[in-house]
This record gives structure tokens, sequence and C-alpha cells, in this order.
């Protein structure tokens, strides 16, 4: 074993790809009630793949909108600001990181695949149980961001840690336990930290802040059960993937059943292709 | 696993009667409209038109044999939900998830289409 040291830590998170400007500028002004919408349906708007891709998801099955969307001013009017900006998070961090070269091919596209169809699950999860829809799928979206930053930082390391997986049939937060010394979601809060994401988000990714007195405990529940449905789907490729265990608290806060799964089955599966390539995961 | 050249996914107003289903069409809540396999007629056109369907897939190939793997049986179904849990069936949680997830792939095939 070679653990993972603090200054690793540091030195991955400062590796990081910046995000667009505008999606920092969206997460300054999420308690802002005054903010000027126009202005920044503007200021996305002149940023011409970030602005493609949002008018994408506008006008996919992950809306079903009847109506076609043609602009960003038309997006916010018919779908919410809050849902614009959660597109516009989604699509500057799957920009982010289409930008950055170190990554491993062959796990990159897999990641990015199990991150949407976590982020899909979460969404028709959050709608079901009461939770916000937006903030589930950007948390979803990036609850394993961690784990990219781990193999853009040393892909070679990060190989040992498949190696491991693989040979012990483990899950791969095990696996990076026992290869790294911690598990994916100690670097993913360091980089979402570092990106300023909210703390609401940040907090729904800290398994230890979310117990079960936390907050947002419930939120963390939505984006564990999700995981596991997005895995269970079958939806990321890999021929390998299987189920990580379900804390029975958080499976039970959620109060699921028969009706509520399977739509959520259904969604899911219904938006992936699209999201996918619209997103670029494919 | 499905094969882009072996089925596609098109408008409804371009299927026409004689394609035949390669994924089901559900409804929103999940309820399986028409099967996987099932074969599109005028009639089941109509009725899909009337329930606000906009897309189908359906197998472009002439090679039914062909298409059969990326379609998948419902056998092969169960054996991946059994592989996909190899680990964690034994947890209460993740045995109802995989129990619904059973039913949920048993629908998609087995249900009867409306309309026959």
């Amino acid at each position: 074993m070679i653990p993972l040291s603090t200054d690793e830590i540091s030195e991955a998170v400062l590796k990081l790809p910046s995000l667009p400007g505008i999606v920092v500028e969206l997460f300054r002004v999420l308690d802002d009630e005054d903010v000027d919408v126009n202005l920044l349906s503007q200021k996305i708007s002149h940023d011409q793949g970030l602005a493609t891709k949002v008018l994408g998801l506008a006008n996919s099955s992950f809306y079903g909108m009847q109506s076609k969307v043609g602009s960003i001013a038309y997006a916010v009017s018919v779908l919410g600001f809050s849902s614009i900006r959660a597109l516009v998070t989604a699509a500057g961090v799957a920009q982010a990181f289409s930008a950055n070269p170190s990554s491993n091919g062959l796990t990159h596209a897999q990641l990015w695949k199990h991150a949407i169809a976590t982020a899909l699950a979460a969404r028709a999860l959050a709608k079901s149980v009461g939770e916000n829809e937006d903030q589930a799928f950007i948390a979803g979206l990036l609850h394993n961001v961690g784990r990219q930053v781990l193999i853009a930082y040393d892909p070679i390391r990060y190989r040992e840690v498949l190696s491991w997986s693989t040979a012990h049939d483990a899950e791969l937060s095990l696996a990076e336990s026992e290869v790294l010394g911690m598990n994916h979601t100690v670097v993913g809060r360091a980089a979402l930290a570092r990106w300023n994401f909210p703390a609401a988000i940040v907090e729904t990714l800290n398994p230890d802040l979310s117990g079960t007195l936390g907050v947002h405990f419930k939120a963390a529940s939505v984006i564990a059960v999700a995981d596991a449905i997005a895995y269970a789907l079958d939806l990321d490729g890999n021929p390998d993937t299987q189920v990580p265990t379900l804390s029975q608290a958080q499976w039970d806060q959620l109060e699921l059943n028969d009706e509520i799964l399977m739509e959520v089955f259904s969604m899911t599966e219904r938006s992936f292709e699209d999201v996918c390539t619209i997103l670029k995961a494919a | 696993m499905n094969d882009a050249k072996l089925v596609e996914e098109i408008s409804l107003d371009k299927a026409t009667s004689g394609m035949v289903l390669a994924k089901p069409i559900l409804e929103k809540s999940g309820a399986c409209l028409m099967p996987a396999r099932a074969e599109l007629t005028e009639r089941s056109l109509h009725a899909l038109k009337n329930w606000g369907v906009l897309r189908v897939t359906v197998v472009t190939s002439t090679d039914v044999d062909a298409v059969e793997p990326a379609l998948g049986t419902i056998t092969d179904q169960h054996k991946r939900i059994d592989a996909l849990f190899r680990n964690s069936r034994q947890h209460d949680a993740n045995r109802a998830l995989m129990e619904c997830l059973r039913r949920y792939r048993t629908r998609e095939h087995h249900d009867p289409a409306v309309d026959r």
C-alpha cells in the first residue's frame, strides 16, 4: 500500500481544470434574490460551447418539451432560472473535464456515464421524495468527482486501485481505501471546495456531516440510492460493475415503493443516451 | 449493448406498420405500453400517436437473428441482475432494490401490448 499524502491531495486539487467563469459566477449569486437574470442569461449565451450544451439538454428527452427552446433567455423563462443554473453547472463541469488531457481514456467514459446515470436517477428520486431536483442532479453528477481527480493526478497509481478491485472483486471505494489509504470522497470534497461549490452540495456529498442528525441527510440518501440505482441499471458500460451495499437507514428514509422506483428507472433510462451525447460522455 | 446499425430511434411519423420494436414503449409511470419485439400495426401506430408517443426504437436490420443478441433475452437480463448484485444481495435494502428491478425488467418484456 502506498497511501496518498495530504500534500499530494492538495497538489491533485491544484491541478484541477478551472470551471468556466459563468459557472463560478452563478454559485456566487445562489442566495442573491436580486440577481439580474437577464444579464446572467446574456453571459451564458456568450459562452458558445456552454450555451450549446444547455440548449441541447433543454431540448432533449431530459425535459421532454414540446416546443423548441432556441435561446437561453427563453430556456430560463420556461424552465426557470434554478434549472438553467443546474444545466450550466453540468455543462461547465463536463467541459472542464473534457479539456483534461491526462485523464485515463478507458475509465473516464465509464465514470462519466455513471455520473450522468446517478444524476438522472437522483433528479427523479428527489422529485418523488420532495427534495430539490436541481441540487440532486448536480450532486449526483459530481458524487464521484474525486475519483476523476485521482485518475487525472496519477493514472498509473490508480491502475493499481483498479487491479486490486478486480483481483478482490471489490467495489472501487474499498479498493481506494486499501491502495491509497483513503476513498475518493475526501478528494472530491477538496475539489468542490476549490471550485467554490455551494455548501448545500458539498455537504450532501460529505458522509461525515450528513449523519442521521445532519440537515442534508435526506439529500445524501437520495444520492446514495441514486448511485446504487445507476449501477443496477447497468448504464456505465463496465462489464465488472457491481451494486454497492446500501445503508439500510438511508434506504428506509426515502420510503420508496415499486411505483416510485419503476418511474425512477424509466426516467433514468429514457434520457440517459441523450444527456450522454450532449455532455459528450458517449 | 445495442448496436447502432441494428436498431434505430426514429420519430413516430417515420414509423410504419410491420416494423419491429427494439425497445419497449414505456409510459411516464414506467408502465409498458408495448413490449420489445412487438410488431407495429396501423392500429398500434394510431394508438401510440394518441398516447403522445413521439419516438420509437425499431429494428432496422432485416436479419432478425443478428438483432436478437442486441435485444437481450429476459433470462440474460436476470443473469445480469444476479451478477450486478453478486456482493450486495444479502443486505435487505439491496435485495429490495434488486427485486424491484427484476419486476421492472420482466414487465418490459411480458406486459401485453395494449393494442393487439
